[in-house]
């Protein structure tokens, strides 16, 4: 691909980064999962620094 | 994992053209050899106008002031955003 | 006199800058905080700093600049070449990626009164995990069933390969969690110390005359740990992308 109107880079983005762009949205998805359950944990929940502490829900 | 001990110094060369002072008097020629046109004199105008003085002042000149630009201005933006923040909620006192 | 002793760990929140506040949608929440304020001004510095070291080289002049570049790029190039050889070739462009944002974020970290990205541990464990599990598919789809192979060292007796496959899997698991913690603990306590040490210093240097006269001692110190703390930020970029190539190298040989 053409940096930026330079010149071109034949170097393969997907045959050597496809593992980790699957393992990537899996972590980012079990990452959210972890956050949002360590926000509903009692001292926390009603944290105003918390989103969801904020709105009481 | 056992060659990663012997690693763990850097070793800070170029692939290829390892160690020894022959190989550095290599390396000094290989750059010596690189291209060197003459300053260009004047912006391009497709450059917009105060970047461009900016190119024709640092970048042109590969100069390593830009460097010392990002430092000091993240260090002021972040200065101000700390103040917001923390700073002033703790002037002469602990917080909370 | 009064000490004032703020809590060292404060610098480490995440605090939301801009955001949208949705009470209706709980769900989306689309904030900016610092942590990501800092993610795009490393993202900014590393873009425009490809395009500055190679404005001077398209006019036909080499450039201090490049020459940097060319040096990081060959010291990476050595490091997958010790690490891996050959079949590692390919996976240079993803080295220099991660080396380059995980340096940059250290270093961004050590600028006065600024906010240190890599110290979050959700960060670093992100990435750590990442690493690991996309190994681990790789390795799957190159050897299929012969990838758990990796579970068992060579020239083991066979009445100890139950044993050896339980201890090999942990330690192939605790892999992504060392290597994630390994940055952000460092990190984290290259930082506090420096909050610390730079508060006590000045609590000595305005306490009373003697701080005046003497201030400077503490001033030394902190120059020094200052010091220590850059060489700290550039090796664990370093270690953490060693790692890495360690690990691939791992997937992609099968010892």
């Amino acid at each position: 691909m053409a940096f930026l109107g330079f010149r071109r880079f034949p170097t393969p983005i997907i045959k050597p980064m496809w593992p980790f762009m699957i393992s990537g949205p899996i972590i980012l998805y079990l990452l959210h999962k972890i956050e949002k359950a360590g926000q509903s944990v009692p001292p926390f929940d009603t944290d105003p620094r918390n989103p969801r502490g904020m709105y009481r829900i | 994992m056992s060659s990663t001990k012997s690693l763990i110094p850097p070793k800070l060369s170029v692939s290829g053209i390892t160690g020894g002072a022959a190989a550095f008097a290599q390396l000094c020629d290989l750059y010596s050899k690189l291209p060197k046109g003459p300053l260009v004199e004047s912006i391009p105008p497709t450059m917009p106008r105060l970047f461009g003085r900016y190119w024709y002042r640092y970048i042109r000149t590969s100069s390593p002031a830009p460097l010392l630009h990002i430092i000091l201005g993240v260090g002021l933006m972040s200065y101000a955003i700390d103040y917001e923040l923390h700073l002033k909620h703790h002037k002469n006192r602990p917080h909370h | 006199m009064l000490c004032i002793l703020n809590n060292p760990l404060e610098q480490f929140e995440i605090i939301k800058l801009l955001g949208i506040d949705a009470p209706l949608l709980p769900l989306i929440e689309l904030p900016l905080t610092n942590l990501g304020l800092y993610l795009l001004i490393v993202l900014g510095v590393v873009i425009s700093g490809l395009v500055i070291s190679f404005i001077p080289a398209r006019i036909g002049r080499d450039n201090s600049w490049l020459v940097t570049l060319e040096s990081i790029y060959g010291f990476l190039v050595n490091l997958v070449d010790s690490q891996v050889a050959i079949a590692g070739h390919i996976y240079i462009p993803a080295i220099i990626a991660l080396f380059s944002f995980i340096l940059l974020c250290n270093l961004f970290g050590l600028i006065p009164y600024s906010y240190t990205v890599t110290a979050q541990f959700a960060l670093t464990l992100g990435l750590s995990f990442t690493v690991l599990l996309g190994v681990t598919i790789l390795g799957l789809q190159r050897h299929g069933v012969h990838f758990f192979s990796i579970l068992v060292p060579a020239g083991t007796p066979l009445v100890l390969v139950p044993l050896l496959v339980v201890i090999e899997a942990i330690s192939y698991l605790a892999r992504a969690i060392s290597l994630g913690v390994r940055l952000s603990a460092n990190m984290i306590s290259g930082h506090v110390l420096l909050k610390i040490i730079s508060t006590f210093s000045w609590q000595f240097i305005t306490g009373s005359i003697l701080g005046v006269i003497l201030g400077f001692l503490p001033v030394l110190f902190l120059t020094a740990l200052y010091a220590l703390e850059l060489g700290v930020a550039i090796l664990q970029a370093y270690v953490f992308v060693l790692l890495t190539a360690s690990y691939l190298n791992d997937v992609l040989s099968l010892h």
